[in-house]
């Protein structure tokens, strides 16, 4: 009732009732935003239908060789045996990574580790090298990776960083007040980091992990090299060498059933905890965990995570570009391949991030349910490998344009947006969340219609996190392999084809530098991504 | 003239009814403010103005033009409302020169620009980010921002809220100085009502979605339309009487009534506003006084069973003992809890306070006696309390 300055009496004669219903919630801030812009809506529905088009594909395809055919080929003892292998590797590594990606993110984000700035680049490289390079480097340098453990050591090298960044980010993003708050509730430096850190990267840590099996079900090239059998290369191989679409099929749903297990249990698993952060954003850097006496271990740990990750492809790479001997007809065909490369990595990476574009504003400033489930339909994406969208798209273009664009180009292109997706959106919603939608309605009052505010402001905070959404996707585009494959037009090579021709004629040699402009080429955005999320969040916040 | 013109406006969120049926006028340059707890509908109220929400129901009128109503819908960007949210929310990846001239043309933008940073007095700061700045800063870099686009009207949602009290009134005095010299009609959002009522020319009070009454500060605090009001802006107490025409009998002893409030009834059961300035405080029995408690007179009060005993003056008190006791420098807020009286005589009267200049100290249980000054306000019971 008084205001500060003039302390309430202590005791009031007649306390005033409340007027209204009681504080707490403050209507009109969350509950209620005008209705989206009628654009942005069709545009989210548009992108949402080009998403579908590979599901719809699949499910009339396997319709088409109607149940019984399906059944036959679905129940017989190889499913069984892909769906162990397949189960059992993702548990595997998926598990390795989320510890992996974890303890790098902690380590290199709240603890006293030397060097910090340099292993958040080092840590997040391995990313840029493709899976399959990982595995030809390592398989081409030893013989027992091979089977379950050569594809358990590939892949978990190859894709722990999927869980490191988004960890990296969250805690960074973490209010270190609510660390503090434990310790001073009694809380030891263990338990602590078990309840209050850990629960603070809980998203990230799932999210991450979501990624990595995704991957896990998506893989191709890595798992032909070491010899290892899952959904994945039986339906490449059954498309490719045994050209039965039926059983590719069949196959197929079996793989996309189990993708969408994974999306329902990663939305189960997340709905369950909320991260929240009281307070306004005004970043607080939490002082560093010193690491002591424990300092050396860690940089061992570290040392030889880089080693492994990062040092053994590329030191194989080097390694038979220099005993093959043979640099000299390579130069004119790698630079031509790149070309291709780069150019198929740029265009898919724009498409995507302005695809995501529509459904993240949609999704992040207009919440609501329909439109919520609007999103989360895109993400429908992920449970489908490129080796389904490829082989989807490729029916879609022969039976209803004809085979107009069939192994073209701006298919191909389409494929790896359709595909890459949800990367994009991961990171343009990120990005989105910087640009609050306060800013944009005082834009407004000041005279900007929509779309000026949406160039002057809204995108303009969001730049940064677009750029991360477009390097991600790009390198991804450059390391994809298994729809590249089915997709690429006739006559023309990327890094990635032509390396894989040479792999498996095993001609180590001229596979070699391609494996390694592979390399370069995407560690340009990988780099760019690293110092995205060392420096931006912070820039942007404080 | 009427600058703003707000008629049976109604929004709810889901099933939540916010605002239902407010009708609010604003006076061309002037500085009302929507005074409300929190919860109470204040910033719904200021998006609706500001074309953020759209109304359920009802009318908005930015002078002549109608803004929100049945089929028509002004965008924001097309209402010339200056908008000033509670955190300032300037763009972070502006500097403070380019936050202030965004809603201007680029002709002329710098010049503008800088003319108005000179204006809130942060001249040098044009190549500043909004984080190099306090919060103080940048509030009025939020202010030079809606200035710049010369508004109609001027939102305030909150604005000192989030600074702290000693910078809030030198704030608050830098921004009533810039609005009164821009000339800008003003609507200020606060559920802090010292500041309502010491900046605004009007103060309008929100309760359960439209407007309790509106007023000027001064007619506000001495005639609530009734008596939650009353109790709402500032201290009150609020005791029972009976009206007799010009007069309401209180456990104080009879008060006169303020004639506008006076009702030609006689007998009639009302509820009595005293406000805590006006209860007196005298010492309840001989002997010597508490330090500088004013008083009348040195003689005890009578005592005896009823508590409206004969005070020195010949006019009745009442006598009661300290429970609180508050000093805050240019005054003394105690309360008071009165004797019990005649058991037969009603219910016991809850504490009242009282506010006197005395500098003493009357510690708890110090037996007082009260004794009130009219004119009081009075509301018969049983008549509906009215809304707006």
């Amino acid at each position: 009732m008084t205001a500060p300055g003039t302390p309430a009496p202590p005791v009031s004669l007649a306390p005033p009732r409340p007027a209204t219903p009681p504080p707490g919630s403050r209507p009109g801030r969350r509950a209620g935003r005008p209705a989206p812009p009628r654009l942005l809506t069709a545009a989210t529905v548009g992108v949402a239908l080009v998403l579908a088009i590979p599901l719809v594909f699949l499910v009339i395809e396997a319709a088409g060789s109607g149940a019984g055919t399906d059944a036959r080929l679905i129940f017989r003892p190889l499913t069984a045996t892909l769906l162990w292998n397949t189960v059992q590797l993702t548990v595997v590594v998926t598990a390795l990574c989320a510890v992996i990606g974890t303890a790098a993110a902690w380590c290199v984000e709240r603890t006293s580790l030397p060097g910090r700035k340099i292993w958040a680049v080092l840590i997040v490289v391995p990313l840029a090298i493709p899976d399959f390079v990982v595995s030809f480097g390592w398989a081409s340098l030893w013989s027992w990776i091979h089977g379950f453990r050569g594809a358990v050591v590939v892949m978990t090298l190859a894709v722990y960083p999927l869980v490191y960044l988004p960890v990296a980010a969250s805690l960074r993003g973490a209010d270190p007040g609510q660390e503090e708050v434990a310790r001073s509730l009694g809380s030891g430096r263990l338990r602590t980091f078990a309840r209050v850190t850990l629960g603070q990267a809980r998203g990230a840590i799932l999210g991450g992990c979501l990624l990595v099996a995704m991957v896990l079900l998506a893989e191709y090239g890595a798992f032909e090299i070491v010899g290892y059998q899952t959904f994945t290369t039986e339906i490449f191989t059954e498309i490719n060498e045994a050209f039965s679409l039926p059983a590719a099929c069949a196959l197929a749903l079996v793989l996309v059933l189990l993708s969408l297990a994974l999306l329902a249990g990663e939305g189960w698993a997340r709905g369950r905890g909320r991260i929240s952060r009281s307070g306004p954003l005004a970043q607080r850097v939490a002082p560093p965990h010193r690491l002591g006496r424990a300092t050396i271990p860690v940089l061992a740990g570290f040392t030889a995570l880089a080693a492994l990750a990062l040092g053994v492809p590329v030191g194989a790479s080097i390694y038979w570009m220099v005993a093959g001997g043979r640099p000299s007809l390579a130069g004119v065909s790698v630079l031509n391949a790149a070309g291709h490369t780069a150019a198929y990595g740029v265009l898919a990476a724009a498409l995507a991030t302005l695809l995501a574009l529509p459904v993240a504003l949609l999704a992040v400033r207009h919440p609501g349910r329909v439109r919520h489930f609007l999103e989360r339909s895109t993400y429908l994406v992920l449970a489908l490998p490129g080796v389904v969208i490829a082989l989807a798209l490729s029916y879609f273009t022969e039976h209803y344009l004809g085979g107009l664009f069939y192994q073209t180009a701006p298919l191909l292109i389409l494929a790896y947006a359709i595909m890459f997706f949800p990367l994009a959106l991961v990171g343009v919603k990120a990005s989105l969340a910087r640009a609050p939608a306060s800013l944009d309605e005082v834009a407004r009052s000041l005279g900007q219609p929509r779309l000026a505010v949406l160039a002057r402001v809204t995108l303009r905070l969001a730049g940064p996190g677009l750029a991360a959404a477009f390097c991600l996707v790009f390198l991804s585009v450059i390391t994809e392999l298994t729809a590249t494959l089915i997709l690429i037009p006739t006559g023309v090579q990327t890094l990635a084809t032509q390396f894989w021709v040479y792999e498996t004629n095993l001609s180590y040699g001229q596979a070699a530098p391609f494996a390694l402009v592979m390399i370069a080429v995407a560690a340009v955005p990988s780099y760019v991504l690293g110092r995205f999320f060392d420096s931006s969040a912070r820039r942007m916040m404080t | 003239m009427t600058q703003l013109a707000v008629a049976g406006l109604a929004k709810a969120f889901g099933r939540h009814q916010v605002l239902s049926g407010l009708d609010l006028d604003v006076p061309a340059g002037s500085l009302t403010a929507i005074l409300g707890p929190s919860g109470s509908g204040k910033t719904t109220l200021l998006r609706v103005l500001a074309g953020f929400e759209r109304a359920d129901a009802g009318t908005v009128r930015i002078g002549p033009a109608l803004a929100d109503g049945p089929g028509t819908f002004l965008p924001p960007e097309r209402r010339r409302i200056g908008y000033v949210p509670q955190e300032g929310s300037l763009f972070p990846h502006l500097t403070v020169a380019a936050n202030v001239g965004f809603g201007l043309p680029r002709r002329g933008r710098a010049q503008r620009s800088a003319q108005l940073l000179e204006a809130v007095g942060l001249a040098g700061f044009a190549r500043h980010y909004p984080h190099q700045l306090s919060g103080g800063q940048q509030q009025r870099v939020a202010l030079a921002r809606a200035l710049a686009i010369e508004p109609e009207i001027v939102l305030l949602d909150e604005p000192f809220a989030a600074l702290d009290a000693h910078l809030r009134a030198s704030v608050r005095a830098d921004v009533q100085r810039l609005l009164k010299a821009a000339g800008t009609t003003t609507v200020l959002v606060t559920h802090d009502q010292d500041e309502a009522l010491s900046t605004a020319d009007r103060v309008a009070v929100l309760r359960q979605g439209r407007i309790a009454q509106c007023a000027a500060p001064e007619e506000l605090y001495r005639r609530p339309v009734d008596a939650d009001l009353a109790a709402f802006i500032g201290d009150a107490n609020l005791i029972p009487g009976m009206l007799n025409g010009l007069s309401v009998d209180t456990a104080l002893g009879p008060l006169a009534v303020e004639p506008a409030n006076a009702g030609v009834t006689t007998h009639v059961p009302a509820t009595v506003l005293v406000r805590p300035e006006q209860v007196e405080l005298l010492p309840a029995r001989p002997g010597p006084l508490p330090a500088d408690v004013p008083t009348a007179s040195d003689r005890p009060a009578a005592p005896g069973p009823a508590a409206a005993g004969a005070t020195p003056a010949g006019r009745p008190g009442l006598a009661g003992h300290v429970t609180g006791y508050g000093y805050h420098g240019h005054d003394t807020v105690l309360t008071v809890q009165p004797e019990p009286a005649d058991p037969a005589a009603g219910p016991q009267l809850p504490p009242l306070i009282v506010r006197t200049q005395g500098r003493g100290s009357l510690p708890p249980g110090s037996p007082v006696t009260l004794r009130a000054h009219g004119p009081v306000l009075a509301w018969p019971d049983r008549t509906p309390t009215a809304d707006a």
